[in-house]
């Protein structure tokens, strides 16, 4: 199997941008010398859910910061939602407002209450009255089955029910694009289930995520694409069935080996 | 699965060659885009950049101009250093030149300087070798700095008739010699002091706490030189009438005691941060209260505060100058007390002088402090926190 | 509670364990009592009992200072100093029976585990053991040292008292401020000048030094190399180099060899700058001033409203309002209109005094010393260093993953800063920033080597002239040490509070 089909011919099938959620075009990034993303085209679809995963230090971190700008990426072009990020901060806000991301170490601002986490943004991004807030605040703490810890403070909570705020503070945004780098890493076992399970309730709403993850469980669950990342770029891009059945690169194959065991 | 069931809009990939990295655009790497990043990211930053720029060739093309291109190097008095022909001219070093001298030891006599010269000799001999890690018996080596070289300081300081060395009291200290006998025995007695007291304040003792807490907050809530006063003023009313105090050792009371209550506090910051594991560890194998303190709590808790004790070392030596205030000739009391020399009384005498000054002093507390970071450097090589 | 099973349990054995060691205690307890007061008895009175006769005569002093109060709110203070200086041994004495009750009470009392047979071996026992021996060291040293520092002030033929304070100081001072003061008022009133000094200068110093330390600190930050390494090399120099060469500096070398007054720096042709200071014009207000503050605190209080109104109104309807603009607009515009019109009206509020060249010197108009600009630029420079390294710590201290969260979430950087890294930083920069602040105020007394009248030179002059150095120097002792246990105390407060709101 020694074919390498060439990534563009994605680009060449794409379907009109009003269905495209993210276009990434050739894009290079470095850091310093290191080439740590390498010709990365990948097109997300409006409700689709992609699962990123590969070995640590392969760039599947900075692929998806890339998306939200918190990396910026050097060559080639990226387009969220229809708008290209560039250099223009009102465009990169935009894009911001408009893509969620739920980080590793939760992120929670610790000085703040778990309703003002969630009531922040909406009441000073999107200009929302504090009272319209608070309810839809709650509305997505209900969501992630938390509602009685709406006045505590993130400290007092679990690692587990920390990340499940965050994924509520971030839904309160109403994205229409969510990230995940690796939300269940740094949990305890029993408290990953809870965090997936919460995913996967967003994910049957039609909500386009894009998860970095080494739950293989939940990628099989919900994904409709893998992805297999390795040294900066898309090595292996299959359905679930096919990606874990039946992988097609040396790389995938022992990855999985490693991973399944 | 919705995928399976209809048609995919992507297909399926794989490679099995890996692309190789390739370099980065040139002006994002390399000197080019260093100074792009840093410098001249957008029109704002350019502008900041240029401002400092010019902001540093004012300061650094004054300075230099004063302190090397118009200096005069050279003189036997102030008609060298005076403007000539109504040309302006710059640090007068020739003055300093001639008073180097008492600036180094005050009024030391000139025909035993090889005794203090002796004395600065062994203390590097001895401290520098403490002072670098790798260097072995850290033991013997403090052993002998902080047993035996005090005594010999002394004697040969102070001097020992006996011993065929003349006395010089200590009212001809002065200069550089007697800020640094001030600051070192300030440091050498602080730093065990500062000790006692924070482990007394944290006894479970309230009387020992009580007694720790009010020595500690007296001392750092009274100015230095409100306590130096007291200790040249207050300190021989406080003794019988038949004993007196050197007019030195009087204000190294008033300064070690200052700072040792700012030391306490310090190393009882170490403490608190030392977790209660280590506590209860050290009680578990059976180690006494001073045992449990002076082998595994002190070193770590110690190991932690460096740079907090190594700033209060500094600050201890910035703050052996104000001691000119009560009329002693430290490194600043004489170089003020030479301004006054109307044999040298020229409008740049001052400002060089303290340009030299400022240099001396940055020289150690800036050493002092960039030691303190190697130090948590090293330290903290295989050291998780 | 456990205490009482255990205490119901006593054997026939362990009573007897007890009984010894009460007495023990008490032979302990009862002769280290000997040994404290023939210590300090014959180290005081030069023989055991004379303490007693003494210890009257103390009250009657203590009660006669409180009698006596007859204005002068120093001299006043002074009295309550010496008598908590002459009690000072009656309250170790009553310390001393509150150690005796707590051994006797750790003898009544049951201990939840069996006490060892021979207190030697006791923990507790041990503890208040050693606290008794430090205790009794200590207060016969003080002790000591007080019987000292009486003998030789009788032996010099001045006893301790404050009551000097009321005598004519007979000195000039170059500064003074809300007071009347001439060389005819008493030593106490000289005082509190130098006081006031202190408080100004600290004040002014203090923000002074804020506003730089955070700019440097915020500089030292930013990702602009030349910048940061500008604010790095201003950080390493002013910490290292001790702030009294710096106030010479100031002093000596740059106003020092400023021109005299006919070669006066002039600015706007009314403040004129030479070595004897700043002369600037000095307002002179009419009756009608009021009307322009009065405007100014309307425009202030308004503010304040409008304020509140427009966050209640963002919180209900989301509608932002540009507070910041309005305010500004207010607080100045509105004492401009008011200025106007009462020129218009009445004439100007206000007139100036402008200072005059006479003779050698300028008259008139507002002076600023010299040595008060030495010393605000010294200690602010000087401050501005550490406060400098404390913003920038303190603003370290938030974890990138905040800035990115919020990033994230689509606030601004402004919102950024304002919401999310400002408050968290806040919580690590005020501690240490108070204790700075603590530091400029004490270190303002390096005053005394310019000459700068403040607390510690004038009642260095006063200490001079009347010889009192007990009395002066506990003076400046009591006055510092209030002021830092106030501020500690409020430091305490501060941290519960925010301790309590994070968790
Ligand atoms: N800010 C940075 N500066 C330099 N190198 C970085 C930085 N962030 C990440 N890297 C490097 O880039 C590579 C990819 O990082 P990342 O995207 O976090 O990997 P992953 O998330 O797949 O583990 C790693 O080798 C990492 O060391
Ligand atoms: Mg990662």
């Amino acid at each position: 199997m020694s074919t390498t089909s060439n990534n563009t011919s994605a680009i060449a099938s794409a379907a009109s941008t009003d269905e495209l959620a993210v276009q990434m075009i050739d894009v290079n990034k470095w850091y310093g010398e290191f080439h740590v993303l390498r010709d990365i085209n990948l097109e997300v679809f409006r409700g689709e859910r992609i699962v990123i995963c590969g070995p640590s230090g392969s760039g599947k971190s900075t692929l998806i910061r890339c998306i939200n700008r918190l990396e910026e990426h050097q060559a080639g072009r990226i387009i969220v939602n229809g708008t290209e990020l560039t250099e223009d901060v009102k465009k990169i806000e935009e894009i911001r407002r408009e893509v969620g991301m739920v980080f590793q170490h939760f992120n929670l601002f610790p000085h703040l209450t778990v309703l003002e986490n969630c009531t922040l943004a909406p009441i000073w991004v999107r200009r929302m009255p504090k009272k319209e807030a608070e309810e839809i605040a709650m509305h997505f703490l209900e969501k992630v089955h938390i509602p009685e810890q709406a006045h505590k403070y993130p400290g007092q909570l679990s690692g587990g029910q920390q990340q499940r705020v965050a994924i509520a503070r971030s839904l309160c945004m109403q994205p229409q694009i969510m990230l995940f780098d690796e939300p269940t890493s740094a949990l305890d076992p029993e408290m990953i289930k809870e965090v997936l399970e919460v995913m996967v309730e967003l994910a049957e709403t039609g909500m386009t995520m894009l998860v970095v993850t080494h739950e293989m469980g939940f990628a099989r669950q919900v994904a409709d694409r893998v992805i297999f990342m390795d040294q900066g770029q898309i090595v292996e891009m299959n359905t679930p069935e096919e990606f874990f059945t039946n992988p097609q690169s040396e790389r995938t194959k022992l990855f999985l080996s490693q991973i399944l065991h | 699965m919705p995928a399976t069931t209809k048609k995919l809009p992507w297909q399926p990939f794989h490679r099995n060659d890996m692309l190789p990295p390739k370099p980065p655009p040139p002006a994002t790497t390399g000197v080019l885009g260093w100074l792009r990043r840093n410098l001249f990211s957008n029109w704002w930053n350019t502008l900041l950049t240029l401002l400092g720029l010019w902001f540093i060739w004012v300061v650094a093309s004054s300075l230099i101009e004063f302190a090397l291109i118009k200096a005069v190097w050279t003189g036997e008095d102030r008609n060298a250093c005076l403007p000539k022909d109504g040309v302006e001219v710059g640090a007068c070093w020739a003055y300093v030149n001639a008073k180097f001298n008492q600036f180094m030891d005050g009024f030391y006599p000139a025909d035993q300087e090889w005794r203090y010269l002796t004395v600065y000799a062994v203390g590097i001999a001895l401290l520098v070798p403490l002072l670098i890690p790798k260097v072995p018996w850290k033991g013997l080596n403090a052993l002998l700095l902080f047993g035996a070289y005090p005594v010999l300081a002394y004697l040969l300081l102070y001097g020992a008739p006996s011993l065929g060395l003349p006395i010089v009291e200590t009212t001809q200290w002065g200069g550089l010699l007697l800020t640094l006998v001030i600051a070192s025995v300030g440091i050498v007695i602080s730093l065990p002091l500062g000790i006692v007291f924070a482990l007394g304040r944290r006894s479970q003792l309230p009387v020992i706490r009580f007694l720790s807490i009010a020595f500690i907050e007296f001392w750092r809530g009274v100015p230095l030189i409100t306590v130096l006063f007291m200790s040249s003023v207050m300190l021989p009313l406080f003794l019988p009438e038949d004993v007196t105090l050197d007019k030195v050792v009087r204000p190294l009371v008033g300064v070690a005691l200052f700072a040792a209550a700012y030391m306490a506090e310090v190393v009882r910051g170490g403490l608190q941060a030392i977790p209660k594991g280590q506590y209860e560890a050290a009680q578990a194998l059976g180690l006494t209260y001073w045992q449990m303190m002076g082998l595994i709590i002190l070193p770590q808790a110690l190991k932690l505060v460096i740079p907090g004790i190594v700033n209060t070392f500094i600050g201890l030596f910035k703050d052996t100058s104000l001691v000119s205030i009560i009329g002693l000739f430290d490194l600043l009391g004489i170089v003020q007390t030479s301004l006054a020399d109307a044999k040298w009384s020229t409008p740049t005498t001052a400002p060089t002088a303290y340009l030299f000054l400022a240099l001396v002093y940055f020289f150690f507390c800036y050493g002092m402090s960039r030691y303190s970071l190697f130090m948590e450097r090293h330290l903290h090589t295989g050291h998780k926190r | 509670m456990s205490t009482t099973t255990l205490r119901m349990q006593e054997t026939s054995a362990e009573h007897a364990a007890r009984t010894r060691r009460f007495w023990l205690v008490m032979a302990l307890g009862a002769l280290s009592f000997l040994l404290f007061f023939l210590a300090a008895s014959s180290f005081y009175y030069k023989s055991p009992t004379g303490m007693f006769a003494d210890l009257a005569g103390w009250l009657a002093a203590i009660g006669a200072a409180l009698v006596n109060f007859q204005g002068g709110f120093l001299v006043w203070l002074g009295r309550l100093v010496t008598a908590v200086v002459n009690i000072a041994p009656m309250f170790s004495l009553i310390f001393f029976i509150g150690m005796g009750y707590r051994l006797w009470r750790w003898v009544q009392e049951e201990h939840p585990r069996p006490a060892s047979a021979n207190p030697l071996f006791d923990r507790h026992f041990r503890g208040i053991f050693s606290e008794l021996v430090v205790f009794t060291a200590l207060a016969a040293f003080i002790w000591w040292i007080v019987g000292n520092t009486v003998d030789n002030l009788h032996r010099l033929g001045k006893p301790p008292g404050f009551d000097f304070l009321g005598a004519t100081a007979g000195f000039g001072i170059n500064q003074v401020l809300f007071l009347e003061y001439a060389e005819t008022s008493s030593y106490g009133k000289a005082i509190l000048v130098g006081l006031i000094n202190t408080i100004v200068l600290s004040l002014a110093g203090i923000v002074l030094a804020t506003v730089l330390g955070f700019i440097i600190g915020i500089m030292r930050l930013s990702s602009n190399w030349v910048i940061a390494r500008i604010a790095e090399a201003y950080v390493e120099f002013f910490r290292n180099v001790p702030l009294l060469l710096q106030i010479f500096i100031w002093y000596n070398a740059v106003l020092k060899p400023l021109p005299g007054p006919r070669q006066s720096l002039v600015v706007a042709d009314a403040v004129f700058i030479n070595n004897r200071g700043v002369y600037s014009p000095k307002p002179i207000f009419t009756d009608a001033w009021w009307i322009v503050v009065a405007a100014f605190v309307i425009g202030i209080v308004a503010s304040w409203f409008i304020a509140r109104w427009a966050h209640r109104r963002q919180m209900q309807t989301g509608q932002p309002f540009p507070v910041l603009r309005t305010a500004l607009l207010l607080i100045f515009g509105l004492p401009l209109l008011a200025y106007g019109l009462v020129s218009l009206f009445a004439g100007p509020p206000v007139s100036f005094d402008y200072p005059e060249l006479r003779g050698f010197n300028y008259q008139g108009g507002m002076r600023i010393i010299p040595e008060f600009i030495a010393m605000l630029m010294a200690l602010s420079i000087y401050t501005a260093a550490f406060i400098a390294e404390i913003v920038r710590a303190g603003i370290q201290a938030v974890p990138h993953g905040q800035t990115e969260a919020a990033l994230a979430l689509g606030l601004t950087r402004g919102q950024k800063m304002r919401l999310v890294v400002v408050p968290q930083a806040l919580r690590v920069i005020i501690p240490p920033l108070t204790s700075q602040y603590l530091n400029l105020t004490k270190n303002s007394s390096l005053a005394v080597a310019i000459a700068y009248p403040d607390l510690v030179a004038v009642g260095g002059i006063v200490l001079n002239q009347s010889g009192r150095e007990l009395e002066i120097i506990a003076l400046w002792m009591l006055i510092y040490l209030s002021l830092s246990l106030a501020t500690s105390a409020f430091m305490n407060w501060y941290n519960a509070k925010m301790k309590l709101v994070e968790r």
